[in-house]
C-alpha cells in the first residue's frame, strides 16, 4: 500500500495533500481540519503529498495501491 | 437542484490546470478576457510538470535551427507537420523568456545566464537543454502569475462533457469531487489542457485518462497520429523512477544494449531502447540494468537535473545502494502519452472555439511526426508552454469580439443526467474492473508495441466489450462517477489508437507491425485521420506535405 497514514500529531490541517493529489485519494474533514485517506487503493505512489507536506506528517512510498498489468 | 445551478459565464474556459493550461490562462487574461481554469486537483501543484524531470529543451538564437529541423524530420520518420515543427522551434526561446519573467526558477550558470546543458548523447543535437530548479515550484509561480493577471480558478472540479451550440463550442459541464455539486460553464471558447491518455499504468504521469480525447471526439473533432501514442520508457523495476542516458543500460552479462543493437544511433529514441531491452530479455540475457559503474560523474549530475519524484539516482541512494558499484534493475513501462487531437497552428481543433494544447495535441499537431511526448526528454514541457501560450492568446483575442453563449436549460439537464447516471445504477460493474480490462490490452508489449493484425483485433474485441458495458458501470459515490467516466475515455482512446494501428500496414518509428515489417514511403507518407460520424468511428488518410 502506498499512502499509509497521516500523523495526527504532526499534521497542521493545511489541506495541501487533499488539494494536490492527482488521483483524489484524500478527503478533508472540515470540522476536524484533518485529511482523510478515503481511497487508499487509488494511490499510485507519486509521493506528491509526502513531498509537499510542510510538517512531514505523511507516510507514503512508491508502491501502488492496485496491481497494474506489466509490459512483459 | 436545478440544472442551471452553479452556472458560470466566462470568455475562456481552460479545462486542466497543468503547465499548459495555466500558461494559456495567463495569455488569455493578458488580452483582457475573463478566464477560468477548472482543475480536478489544484493548479498550484497541477498536472505532470511538478513530477517531471524539469528539463526544458530550447533553441537559443545561436543554436542551429536548420540542423535541428532536419534531425527532427528524420526522427519523426517524415510524418511531421513541418510548419508546426518550425513554429515549435521558433517559439521555445521567447516562451522560455516569458516563463522566467513570470517567476519560474531556472538554473543559472556562474555568469548569471541560463545554464545550458548538453544532455543528449549525440554529436548532432543542435539544441540546448535548460533546467528548472525545482519542479514543484513551476506551478506555484505560474498560478500566482495567472491570478495576478486576473484569471480565476476552481479546484477539485472534474469536467467530462462539452457543450456545443450551432456547431460551435459553448462551454462544459462537470462536478466537484468532494461535494458532488454540478457545475455548468458557458464560455466563448474552451481550451482542452487536461492531458492525453496515459492509461494509468505508470506510477507517475498517470492522472490523464483521455478525458480531452473523449470530450473532443463526442463533439466531432478530428484526430491525427493516434497509432503513435505508445511511448514505453525504461524505468527502475520497483519505484518506476527514471534516469537519462539509455546508453548505460546493460544486460545481465554487462553488454551495453543500445551499442549492441543500434550502433549507428546518435539519438536516444525511446522505442529503440525498448526494442533492445525486449530482445535481450526474451533471448535469456536479462534482466536489464542501469549501470553507473565507471561513470561516477553521471551519478552526481543526474541527482541535480531530474525532479525528485522521478529521479532514479535519488531513490537508489536513499535505499543505500552504492551506485558506483551496484547496478539497478530496470523494466520497460508504458508511459503512453497518447495525444492525437488534430489542431492547426493556433492550436484550434476542427470544432470552432475548441482548442487543444500540451499532451492533448502533442501527437495531433504532428510536430514530432511519429514520436509521442516523452520520446525525447525535454520536449513535452516547452511544448505545453508554447501551445498553451499560442492558444491562450488566440482564444483571449477572439473572445473579446464573440457573443456570450446562452444557457439551454434542456441541454444542461440532459448533460447532468448523463454525467450522474452511474450513481443510479444498482448491481452494476465496478469501474475499476473496466480500467483494469483496458490496461490488460494496452500495457503489454505484445499488444501495444509489437503489433500484428490478430492481436490488434483481439485487443479491439476486449475494448469493445468494455465499451458495450459502459451503461452498466455503477458508481458508489462521486469519486467513482469520475472513475466511470475514465473507463469511457480510456476505452475510446484505446479503440482509436488500435484502429489507427490496424490501418497503418507498415512499420514506422514506434509503430511496429510484425506482419508489415518495412517502412513503406510509397504508400504511407500519410496521416491517419479519425472522427466520429453518427455512431461510427471513421478513419481516412491525408498526404503528409514533404516541404
Amino acid at each position: 500500500m502506498a499512502v499509509r497514514k497521516v500523523d495526527q500529531d504532526l499534521c497542521i490541517g493545511c489541506g495541501v495533500c487533499y488539494l494536490c493529489c492527482p488521483e483524489d485519494v484524500y478527503g478533508f474533514d472540515v470540522e476536524k481540519r484533518f485529511p482523510v485517506v478515503k481511497y487508499p487503493k487509488d494511490c499510485v505512489g507519486c509521493l506528491f503529498c509526502g513531498l509537499l507536506c510542510p510538517t512531514n506528517a505523511i507516510s507514503v512510498n512508491t508502491a501502488k495501491g492496485r496491481k497494474v498489468p506489466q509490459a512483459i | 437542484m436545478a440544472a442551471s445551478d452553479n452556472l458560470v459565464n466566462v470568455d475562456v474556459l481552460v479545462i486542466g490546470g497543468g503547465i499548459g493550461g495555466v500558461c494559456a490562462a495567463i495569455k488569455a487574461a493578458e488580452q483582457g478576457a475573463r478566464v477560468l481554469i477548472v482543475e480536478k486537483a489544484d493548479p498550484r501543484w497541477g498536472g505532470q510538470a511538478p513530477f517531471a524531470g524539469g528539463v526544458f529543451f530550447c533553441l537559443f538564437p545561436d543554436d542551429d535551427m536548420d540542423g535541428w529541423l532536419k534531425l527532427n524530420i528524420e526522427d519523426g520518420q517524415l510524418l511531421n507537420d513541418r510548419k508546426w515543427l518550425r513554429q515549435y522551434g521558433e517559439q521555445t526561446y521567447p516562451r522560455l523568456s516569458e516563463l522566467i519573467k513570470w517567476g519560474v526558477p531556472f538554473k543559472m550558470d556562474v555568469k548569471g545566464g541560463l545554464r545550458r546543458v548538453p544532455l543528449a548523447t549525440t554529436k548532432h543535437f543542435h539544441g540546448s537543454y535548460t533546467l528548472v530548479s525545482l519542479t514543484p515550484l513551476i506551478q506555484v509561480a505560474l498560478t500566482g502569475m495567472a491570478v495576478k493577471k486576473g484569471a480565476k480558478f476552481l479546484n477539485k472540479t472534474y469536467i467530462h462533457e462539452l457543450i456545443v451550440q450551432d456547431g460551435k463550442v459553448a462551454g462544459a459541464a462537470g462536478f466537484h469531487l468532494a461535494t458532488g455539486e454540478f457545475h455548468t460553464f458557458l464560455s466563448k471558447s474552451v481550451i482542452l489542457a487536461c492531458g492525453g491518455c496515459n492509461f494509468g499504468v505508470r506510477r507517475l504521469f498517470t492522472m490523464n485518462y483521455g478525458e480531452a480525447i473523449s470530450m473532443a471526439y463526442q463533439v466531432g473533432a478530428e484526430f491525427r497520429n493516434a497509432e503513435f501514442g505508445n511511448q514505453y520508457t525504461p524505468v527502475e523495476k520497483e519505484t518506476e523512477t527514471w534516469c537519462w542516458g539509455n546508453h548505460l543500460l546493460e544486460n545481465a552479462n554487462g553488454e551495453k544494449i543500445l551499442a549492441k543493437h543500434f550502433p549507428d544511433s546518435t539519438r536516444e529514441i525511446g522505442f529503440e531502447t525498448v526494442m533492445a531491452m525486449y530482445k535481450e530479455i526474451t533471448e535469456g540475457r536479462g534482466p536489464i540494468y542501469y549501470s553507473f559503474v565507471g561513470n561516477p560523474e553521471v551519478i552526481e549530475r543526474m541527482q541535480e537535473i531530474i525532479g525528485p519524484a522521478h529521479n532514479l539516482v535519488v531513490h537508489a541512494l536513499k535505499k543505500g545502494i552504492d551506485l558506483s558499484r551496484e547496478r539497478v534493475e530496470m523494466k520497460p513501462c508504458l508511459s503512453a502519452h497518447l495525444g492525437p487531437i488534430k489542431t492547426d497552428l493556433n492550436c484550434e481543433t476542427t470544432v470552432p472555439g475548441l482548442y487543444a494544447i500540451g499532451d492533448a495535441n502533442f501527437g495531433g499537431c504532428a510536430f514530432q511526426g511519429t514520436l509521442p511526448a516523452g520520446s525525447h526528454p525535454g520536449y513535452p514541457l516547452p511544448f505545453a508552454v508554447v501551445s498553451g501560450c499560442i492558444a491562450g492568446e488566440r482564444a483571449g483575442k477572439k473572445a473579446l469580439k464573440a457573443p456570450q453563449p446562452e444557457a439551454n436549460e434542456k441541454e444542461v439537464k440532459r448533460l447532468k443526467e448523463e454525467i450522474m447516471a452511474p450513481l443510479k445504477v444498482k448491481g452494476g460493474n465496478s469501474p475499476y474492473d473496466g480500467i483494469h480490462q483496458i490496461q490488460e490490452v494496452i500495457s503489454p508489449l505484445k499488444y501495444n508495441f509489437f503489433k500484428n493484425e490478430s492481436r490488434l483485433k483481439e485487443a479491439l474485441g476486449k475494448i469493445g466489450g468494455v465499451r458495450a458495458g459502459l451503461s452498466k458501470l455503477e458508481a458508489k459515490d462521486i469519486h467513482e462517477v469520475m472513475r466511470c467516466h475514465q473507463v469511457k475515455s480510456m476505452a475510446l482512446s484505446a479503440e482509436m489508437q488500435y484502429k489507427a494501428a490496424l490501418m497503418r500496414t507498415e512499420t514506422r518509428g514506434g509503430h511496429i507491425r510484425e506482419d508489415y515489417s518495412q517502412r513503406d514511403d510509397k504508400n504511407w507518407l500519410k496521416w491517419i485521420i479519425v472522427r466520429k460520424e453518427g455512431e461510427e468511428m471513421k478513419l481516412w488518410t491525408e498526404p503528409v506535405p514533404q516541404v
